[in-house]
């Protein structure tokens, strides 16, 4: 049951990289272990999902010493909190607490940019903060998915967090209005900005049918 | 192989999920350095904690041994009272068959002419004062008649029993017993107190302070602990009834399925709940009536009904909805208060016991029943528990 999950998942998001140690350690007793503040589990959760964690932050920090951090922050959130953390279906247990501790990710990255003042991230994103191309099928697709982050960089901090929040990670406009302090019409029409830029983007670089197929 | 519309939503988040950063950046050790920190400054909190809660315990303890002073102040000197009493009453019956036997005897006397009327007047002011004596015996001298003189002996008899209760207990009761002095001018009267108080022993309001662990179930789901710590106030109207109200601070934690959620009340709008985890900062209203099955001096035993009103301060909810097809977790935080009343019935027996003299140490297992639900979601929530209280009377 638990190799099923874990193999399901596994497609969902190929950048978590199991060890071995952690893949003999069911989700389960891990999450138990870190409800009883239990270093070693706490330790595994984190290696399982630094990367899930850090992608998610890296969308809205867009600079990735500081995303490492909050993302560590992400963590200690997570840590912190485990106690609250409830499921029932333990076939969904991992769905449940990624979903879990995106929310936590999500919070701690707009947290941070608002100390910042949403002030954006000026220069262009270093090349060693990728992954190199592999000679494999997907390697155009990557550098497309590279690319097109790279673009949404461009975004003003405002438009990315509501495009972030709205198209990638499934908030309403209501929702973002009350995370961001803005207006439900303000939400929409960062998104549309957003929409148009990224849109234009895609246009102008025609993308080829092969790195649009799954 | 399937195609995805570059423009779509779709297209951006598959590339939000896969795209090539590094990802082997992680620093546990900077993690676990902060969890060190954050677990040593919650214990040092904790300890702080622990240390206003105790001190609070303190001051709730010293608060209730005012009334508790007061009480055994006013239960000691009422005790004396009653002592003095009921010693001044058994001191009036043996002089007023004293003072029966001793008339009996003088009239005796002078019926069969042993003492004329003077020699009986003069012994009777020996024994009474002058002022009372000397307005019973005015016109004795002019009586001549045997029968005339008779009837006047019983009068005399009859008056002076009438007056004996009250001068002659004074010439038994110490002057500076002032209490009790005054309780023989009116002797009858102090025993229809006396009775009186005894009648309204049960009487009277009490208070008292109660923790309750208990277990916390929505439609006998799995149940979560909670624990309540508050004050009762309560009032006696006889041996057998007492009404009394509750405030009980509570941390109510409880889990349900979406099927029992209000659709719509918390979480995104048109989403469905699927299974919800609350924890509620509340205070519950036990608002009971208490009958006695049996009542003694030093224990009671009874049984209790009634209704619980909750007023909900926090609600902290962590849930799992679906939406669009999609199952997401979603939190919220809600600090309005919101008052259900009457929400609950609450049935309960208990055992009450004297405990050291102080006061009354209570055993008192519960149940409330939801009559509907409490706080934003609406959630029936049934309690079991057990109320371990120390009562103290104030009379």
């Amino acid at each position: 049951m638990h190799q099923a999950t874990t193999l399901k998942f596994s497609r969902i998001i190929p950048a978590i990289k199991h060890t071995n140690h952690s893949m003999r350690v069911s989700l389960k007793e891990i999450i138990k272990g870190c409800k009883s503040f239990d270093h070693k589990s706490q330790k595994v959760l984190y290696e399982r999902y630094f990367g899930y964690a850090l992608k998610i932050v890296f969308r809205y920090i867009y600079h990735y010493e500081k995303s490492v951090d909050v993302t560590n922050d992400g963590f200690v959130k997570v840590f912190m909190n485990m106690e609250v953390f409830r499921f029932s279906n333990e076939e969904d247990l991992e769905k449940i607490l990624l979903s879990w501790m995106k929310k936590i990710m999500i919070n701690t990255a707009i947290d941070d940019l608002r100390k910042q003042n949403m002030i954006p991230e000026i220069g262009a994103l270093p090349e060693d903060i990728w992954e190199a191309p592999d000679k494999s099928r997907e390697a155009d697709q990557m550098l497309l998915y590279k690319e097109l982050m790279t673009e949404v960089k461009k975004l003003s901090p405002a438009y990315r967090v509501v495009f972030n929040l709205y198209v990638i990670d499934g908030f309403s406009h209501q929702e973002i209005a009350e995370k961001l302090g803005i207006s439900v019409g303000a939400s929409k029409s960062n998104l549309f900005k957003a929409r148009m830029h990224l849109q234009k983007f895609i246009k102008q670089n025609s993308l080829p049918a092969s790195v649009c197929n799954i | 192989m399937q195609h995805i519309d570059p423009y779509s939503d779709d297209f951006f988040k598959k590339a939000a999920e896969d795209y090539p950063l590094k990802t082997g950046a992680g620093e546990w050790e900077n993690v676990a350095k902060k969890l060190g920190a954050l677990e040593a400054a919650n214990k040092t909190v904790n300890k702080r904690n622990y240390k206003n809660i105790s001190r609070r315990f303190v001051l709730a303890g010293a608060l209730l041994l005012i009334p508790f002073a007061i009480a055994v102040t006013k239960y000691i000197y009422i005790n004396t009272g009653f002592d003095n009493v009921a010693n001044a009453g058994i001191k009036n019956k043996q002089v007023e068959s004293l003072s029966a036997n001793t008339v009996k005897v003088l009239s005796d006397a002078r019926s069969n002419g042993m003492i004329n009327n003077t020699v009986f007047a003069n012994i009777q002011k020996s024994i009474f004062y002058k002022s009372d004596v000397e307005k019973n015996q005015e016109g004795y001298g002019e009586l001549s008649s045997p029968n005339e003189i008779e009837k006047q002996n019983n009068l005399n008899s009859l008056i002076t029993q009438k007056n004996f209760g009250n001068k002659t207990t004074n010439l038994f009761l110490k002057r500076s017993d002032k209490v009790s002095a005054t309780k023989t001018e009116n002797t009858n009267g102090g025993h229809k107190s006396f009775t009186a108080t005894t009648e309204n022993k049960y009487k009277g309001f009490y208070i008292g302070g109660a923790i309750a662990p208990e277990l916390t179930s929505v439609k006998l789901q799995p149940a979560r602990k909670s624990f309540d710590i508050g004050l009762l106030l309560g009032y006696n109207l006889n041996k057998k009834l007492s009404i009394e109200l509750g405030f009980m601070l509570a941390q109510k934690y409880y889990y349900t399925n979406g099927k029992y959620v209000v659709p719509n009340s918390i979480g995104p709008q048109d989403s469905k709940i699927l299974t919800l985890n609350a924890f509620n900062s509340v205070t519950e209203m036990p608002l009971t009536v208490q009958y006695n099955l049996h009542n003694e001096n030093n224990s009671r035993l009874f049984v209790s009904a009634g209704a619980v009103s909750y007023i909900v301060h926090k609600e902290n909810y962590s849930y799992v909805y679906s939406k669009d097809g999609e199952e997401k977790l979603g939190r919220t935080l809600y600090n309005k208060a919101s008052q259900n009343w009457f929400s609950n019935v609450q049935i309960s027996a208990g055992y009450e016991r004297s405990f050291n003299k102080i006061c009354n140490i209570r055993v008192e297992p519960y149940c409330r029943v939801p009559l509907k639900g409490i706080g934003i979601s609406d959630v029936p929530v049934t309690s079991v528990g057990v109320n371990l209280a120390l009562i103290k009377t104030i009379k």
